[in-house]
């Protein structure tokens, strides 16, 4: 632009002038809009699903991926590092199926049975403790204990179902309307241990005996 | 002042309502479209565009388009969607606004020719539109916004969404062209004229 310019144009007359402008009508400018319409409508019209507009940046692809890998390898170390075992899972859910299928009707309660036990006399205990004394004039006394270990045996065997038996006979009342159950316990058989016989050790037969007392000497 | 029936007419897309704002304002239509576009086909184009916006923009704000009065809001509607589609146009708009507007013009710059002979005061219509045509896109649409409908700066820069700038000096580039453009216009004028 140079600078000798000088701006002439009258604008005020000039916007005068464009805005009082008006063009005559012409129908050949509403058929050719027609034309225009219908193709805008039927644009229109054929997009009748919603448009969901997403913009796939970098921004959204990006931490879309990452976060797909990582699941993806969560997954895979999950797999890896099974906690429980699927052995004892299968074993657990063979248990149950076949608890399920084994599982009887319930045990009605057994009628009561009173059976008369027998009292039976109950033998004293008998510790037999022999001791003998071998009066010696150097060995005063040798003890010998022989332990009878079969009579123990006896008492304790019997003693037990003794009380049961004294009790149920004495409540028999109880007996008839409570159902009462008689354990037996379990006899251990013990291996019958011969009584362990000791020698005893033979007097020697040239020490004097105890009445033979030696003469004092007389005092002088 | 359109009545409420035509308006709801308009609204369910009656063809002959529309029909009807299509004849009152079609006049004032085409002589924007005309100096808003660079050539008459291009201005029949325009007014297609805008008076089918502004229809579209009636149906869509239907729940206060019985309290609008479309006698004030049609003609700004319709300047405005030109513009865009002027704009719009992006062959034209960004190629053409990078050429040096006034180059041709300045080559056949006279000194010694003055313009005494022509009266700017009162300018031809046809004139003034052809002269108007021959501006470049951006240009253009800063002198019809600015000089002629009258909207402000910063309402021409939201308009065709471009800093203050650029449209102060799009303005200076467009008023320097577009008296060189109506010169030009009268000496082929002159030049038409038979002997």
């Amino acid at each position: 632009m140079s600078s000798h310019f000088n701006y002439e144009l009258e604008e005020r007359n000039m916007r005068n002038q464009l805005k009082e402008l008006e063009l005559p009508y012409k129908e050949d400018a509403w058929t050719n809009y027609e034309d225009y319409a219908k193709q805008f409508q039927s644009v229109h019209k054929a997009q009748l699903l919603p448009n969901f507009n997403f913009a796939l940046n970098r921004t959204v692809i990006l931490p879309v991926v990452f976060g797909g890998i990582i699941i993806l390898f969560s997954f895979l170390l999950f797999n890896f590092i099974n906690i429980k075992n699927s052995k004892t899972k299968q074993e657990v859910s063979e248990t149950k199926t076949q608890a399920v299928a084994t599982e009887k009707p319930k045990p009605q309660p057994k009628k009561q049975v009173i059976v008369p036990v027998k009292k039976e006399e109950t033998p004293l205990s008998t510790n037999i403790v022999t001791t003998t004394l071998v009066a010696t004039p150097t060995i005063n006394t040798t003890t010998l204990v022989v332990k009878t270990m079969p009579a123990l045996q006896t008492n304790t065997h019997v003693t037990n179902p003794a009380v049961v038996t004294n009790a149920v006979a004495q409540d028999t009342q109880l007996a008839k309307t409570i159902p009462t159950y008689t354990f037996e316990p379990k006899r251990k058989r013990r291996k019958k241990g011969n009584a362990e016989v000791l020698e005893s050790i033979a007097t020697p037969v040239s020490l004097p005996t105890v009445t033979q007392e030696e003469a004092e000497p007389e005092l002088r | 002042m359109y009545s409420k029936e035509i308006i709801a007419a308009i609204i369910k897309n009656d063809r002959i309502a529309i029909k009807g704002l299509f004849e009152k304002h079609y006049g004032k239509m085409a002589s924007i479209a005309l100096r808003y576009c660079k050539s008459p086909a291009q201005a029949a184009e325009a007014v297609n565009f805008g008076f089918n916006s502004c229809i579209s923009k009636l149906q869509h704000n239907h729940r206060n388009a019985h309290t609008v009065d479309i006698d004030n809001t049609f003609e700004p509607d319709f300047i405005k969607s030109c513009a865009s589609f002027v704009k719009g146009i992006s062959s034209e708009y960004y190629v053409a606004s990078t050429v040096y507007a006034s180059g041709s013009s300045s080559k056949n710059y006279d000194l010694f020719e003055s313009n005494e002979f022509i009266d700017f005061a009162s300018i031809d219509n046809d004139v003034l539109i052809r002269s108007l045509q021959q501006l470049v896109p951006s240009q253009r649409l800063v002198i019809n916004l600015h000089v002629i409908d009258g909207y402000s700066l910063e309402e021409t820069a939201n308009i065709i969404e471009a800093s203050l700038q650029t449209v102060k000096s799009s303005l200076e580039k467009a008023r320097y062209n577009l008296q060189k453009n109506v010169e030009k216009c009268y000496k082929t004028m002159k030049n038409e004229q038979p002997l």
